[in-house]
């Protein structure tokens, strides 16, 4: 039934996002809400998170494929499948974001190693490669000696991927709102955190009934959710309280825009509410962290809030002026300091969603997934 | 003896489906690899460093150009805005790459705020962008290359003076505010790039080429400085002690934005005094 409902939400969701890839095809950046103020918009938002999603799954899956931690036996080919079918998503979000998509082999010929981003490209594509030969290895050679050390190295570059995505940002003097040293630090910690959610949904949702690790790993992923949710809040309040106390008038308008401005619904509904304190309350009983349905839910809320958290991190840093008079100094369709994504921006989220939900369904029927034995291919 | 049968030995091909697959697969394969070596992203050309060493003989080290202006002379008239809109045909009102505004010190006293490209020598946008589309020539002018730009934006994020503008269309629209008797001097850019201020790069560089002086000779400098009716704006080579802009620096105080960040902008600002002191 839920594998169904699976299917149905990916094919409407993909739907829907066909129409935005044609017009982001056809029509370019120009009917995005984003511009030359608040440059970066949903779009980013839905990369940072699917790369987060993607770097914290890898990290997970080596719980079973690196470390060999006995009850989640057979839940690595899950986590690095769901890693890799978000690194996807993350690089076509991010791809549609570019104004020219078509010119990104410039950044291995004719790159800036100096770049953030060019960094970046690099580690996703050696992440990928990683992921790939990884999955590979755990499914038709399981006791092949290579596959340990790839997860090692793969464990160390999906740290890498997902520090860099908070230096990305953090580098930015002109954006005090990231410019945090702790920025790099957090990543880390917020992309296992999404690992974490997506693994739970995942075997919440389509883990076989039969399978006597079951509970104990629900209640194992939630208990760590539940963690990981309090060290995202604890950053978030050490982030949020020293840029007030501090008063650095950008950072301050900053984080009043995520508080109190608006984005307050975001914040308080769907980030805080929605995504930490009902997961929260209930991933800490356990019948209700065991319990297939519950457990699920309460995994997709909690990336839910991931996601939002990933917009409130871009869009307020962007709302805030650089320089104030520039507000009223002309006027434009690309030249405001408010920032709502536009109908063409949700489809495109949307199809790419679409693209995660169903390549995950596919994906994990072919490869066989929940079962405890990889089908030999 | 064995019977051949005509009808086999009519039809057996002297080359199979499957070899013909491999030889037409080989060519095809080694024809793209071949015109992706000749002229493509692996061509010589193609792979060619970043920054200067990518732009050989773009400006020399001889010079260095900068900007000043002067708040108190600006009455806002905006002929600076049009100017820059023409040359560099930028059509639309919301690519403008130079900007006037209004502003107000602490005092109450009004001014006109005048933001042209900065062109830092420590430039955070130049350090950001992956291809190294924009870079910092030998003689300090910030400038792009709009066909290796893949229109990120991590240039607009990094600039802490909000200068760079995404091309969000293909505008073939006429340019409003270029005069019947002129053209545009610089190509208009494709969609999906950031473009901003070059201080009429290609003034200067073909200006130095006929032996003009940028700042004295009005064809070598930029639109904004050769349209200011007040003399608000002053340009020239700081090296040369002479030059329009090296005399108003040494006689008056000058600012310039943000300089704490360690940017170190090329755009010098004089403070707008108090109306009636």
């Amino acid at each position: 039934m839920i594998k169904k409902l699976a299917y149905l939400v990916g094919g409407l969701t993909l739907l829907f996002g066909l129409w935005g890839f044609y017009d982001r095809f056809a029509y370019g950046h120009q009917n995005a809400n984003y511009g030359s103020y608040v440059v970066w918009g949903l779009w980013v938002a839905m990369y940072l998170f699917f790369a987060g999603v993607a770097a914290g799954g890898f990290m997970v899956s080596t719980l079973d494929l690196l470390f060999g931690v006995k009850i989640f036996k057979g839940t690595g080919r899950i986590a690095l499948w769901g890693s890799l079918v978000c690194l996807v998503a993350a690089l076509i979000s991010i791809g549609l974001d570019n104004g020219h998509l078509f010119r990104i082999w410039k950044v291995y010929l004719q790159g800036n190693p100096f770049s953030l981003l060019f960094q970046m490209v690099w580690g996703y594509t050696l992440f990928g490669a990683i992921s790939v030969v990884a999955l590979v290895l755990a499914s038709r050679q399981p006791n092949n000696p290579w596959l340990k050390p790839v997860m090692a190295v793969g464990l160390v570059v999906s740290f890498f991927i997902s520090g860099a995505v908070g230096a990305l940002l953090g580098v930015n003097a002109s954006r005090p709102f990231w410019h945090v040293g702790l920025f790099p630090v957090q990543f880390p910690v917020f992309s296992l955190a999404s690992g974490v959610a997506m693994l739970l949904t995942a075997l919440a949702f389509f883990g076989r009934e039969d399978d006597e690790n079951r509970p104990q790993q629900l209640w194992i992923l939630s208990l760590t959710s539940v963690i990981l949710l309090i060290v995202k809040l604890y950053f978030m309040w050490a982030d949020y309280s020293q840029s007030m106390y501090g008063n650095v008038p950008m950072n301050v308008q900053a984080v009043r825009q995520v508080l109190f401005g608006e984005y307050w619904w975001a914040f308080w509904i769907l980030q805080l509410l929605i995504g930490s304190l009902i997961p929260l309350v209930f991933l800490i009983q356990r019948k209700f962290a065991t319990h297939n349905h519950w457990a699920g839910w309460m995994g997709i809320l909690m990336l839910v809030g991931y996601a939002v958290a990933r917009g409130l991190i871009i869009f307020p840093a962007l709302t805030v002026p650089e320089l104030e008079a520039l507000v009223h100094a002309f006027s434009g369709p690309h030249l405001t300091f408010h920032y709502f994504p536009s109908l063409m921006e949700w489809a495109v989220t949307s199809g790419t969603i679409g693209i995660a939900i169903l390549g995950f369904l596919f994906g994990s029927e072919k490869l066989n997934l929940f079962s405890n034995t990889p089908k030999e291919a | 003896m064995t019977s051949k049968n005509p009808k086999e030995e009519k039809t057996a091909p002297i080359l199979t489906r499957s070899d013909f697959l491999k030889i037409g697969g080989a060519t095809l394969g080694a024809a793209i690899l071949s015109e992706l070596v000749i002229s493509g992203p692996f061509s010589p050309e193609a792979i060619q460093g970043i920054g200067a060493e990518a732009h050989p003989g773009q400006g020399s080290e001889e010079h260095q150009w900068h900007m000043a202006i002067d708040l108190d002379r600006c009455i806002g008239c905006m002929y600076c805005v049009r100017a820059c809109q023409a040359v560099n045909d930028v059509p639309d009102d919301n690519m403008r790459w130079n900007v006037v505004f209004p502003e107000q010190l602490e005092d109450g006293t009004e001014f006109f705020m005048n933001r042209p490209c900065q062109h830092c020598q420590e430039a955070p946008c130049v350090r950001v962008c992956p291809v190294g589309a924009t870079w910092v020539r030998p003689d300090g002018i910030v400038a792009m290359d709009y066909d290796r730009c893949i229109g990120c934006r991590y240039c607009q994020v990094a600039c802490p003076y909000d200068v760079r503008r995404f091309n969000w269309r293909t505008s073939d629209a006429p340019n409003p505010y270029q005069p019947t008797w002129g053209n545009a001097e610089v190509p208009r850019r494709p969609r999906g790039v950031v473009e901003k201020c070059t201080f009429c790069v290609h003034r200067i560089d073909r200006g130095v080429e006929q032996g003009l002086k940028p700042g004295v000779d009005r064809p070598a400098t930029p639109a904004c400085v050769v349209a200011c009716p007040v003399g608000a704006r002053i340009f020239g080579d700081i090296r040369d002690p002479e030059s329009p802009v090296s005399k108003f620096l040494a006689e008056n105080t000058t600012f310039r934005l943000r300089e704490d960040w360690g940017t170190e902008p090329k755009v010098h600002y004089v403070r707008p005094r108090k109306k009636g002191a």
